[in-house]
């Protein structure tokens, strides 16, 4: 099942990002989606998820969060993935810093896909070699493709 | 459209469950809470000495169901499970099964 890699381009990824709190991660992550045609209100789409987030952290554990919104300022499903220079306090169940993050948006359609995807995400996350695989990706590139290759694997 | 469900004994991974059965696409699924055969003999006089032989008599037993388009999602399904360390045909941590449905109507979303 290739249903992340689907979603995922090299120009929603974001390596080694400097950023010193929650707000400011999803803020910069956001960024690279400012222009993907499934995002009709950008600003309302960034409102949202930062709404989701102070309603709870969507951090999962492992050093990854989820930052997400369903949202009808998103046409479809939109995803986009950064990568912390240094890993930020988050709240998670593990109490571990979070240093990956995978920012989500959906059409409040598509509920069950949404939710399809977040299971996915969370169950290939929690192999460690994947994420170190993950961690340690050069490019942006690099990184989907990893995505591509666990995906693929799993076919 | 089919029926996916899961006999699950113990509670240990029914978070697990309900992962991989969102991951193959079942919508809205539902967690009952159950006795097995077994369970319930060992609470009948005549039966009850034979409860310590029954395996799983003293578990707790969870049925999950969901509707699912996907038909390919036993298949599926069980080999996620396996991801999270259940491997039914080893390790006896429950029973999952399909069943064809001839038709369903859902609620919008």
């Amino acid at each position: 099942m290739f249903v992340v890699s689907r979603h995922l381009r090299p120009e929603r990824v974001m390596l080694d990002m400097e950023v010193g709190g929650r707000e400011e991660a999803i803020r910069a992550l956001a960024e690279c989606l400012r222009d993907a045609a499934e995002v009709k209100d950008f600003d309302g789409f960034v409102q949202d998820v930062l709404r989701r987030e102070k309603q709870g952290s969507t951090a999962v554990g492992m050093g990854v969060a989820i930052p997400h919104a369903r949202t009808d300022k998103v046409q479809g499903f939109v995803v986009a993935v950064g990568r912390l220079k240094e890993p930020i306090k988050w709240p998670s169940p593990d109490n571990q810093p979070v240093q990956l993050l995978f920012l989500m948006g959906t059409s409040t359609k598509i509920v069950a896909r949404y939710i399809q995807i977040v299971a996915h995400l969370t169950r290939i996350l929690r192999h460690g070699d994947f994420r170190e695989k993950l961690l340690k990706a050069a490019t942006a590139e690099e990184l989907v493709h990893l995505f591509l290759s666990e995906e693929r694997a799993e076919k | 459209m089919k029926l996916l469900g899961m006999i699950l004994e113990g509670d240990e991974h029914l978070e697990d469950v309900l992962a991989v059965f969102a991951e193959v696409g079942v919508v809205d699924a539902v967690v009952v809470e159950a006795e097995g055969l077994e369970r319930v003999l060992s609470q009948i006089p005549i039966f009850a000495p034979l409860s310590a032989m029954v395996r799983g008599a003293r578990q707790r037993r969870r049925l999950v169901l969901g509707v699912t388009d996907n038909n390919a999602a036993l298949k599926e399904a069980e080999t996620l499970l396996k991801d999270y360390g259940l491997n039914l045909r080893e390790s006896g941590g429950g029973v999952l099964f399909v069943i064809p449905i001839e038709g369903a109507v859902f609620l919008a979303e």
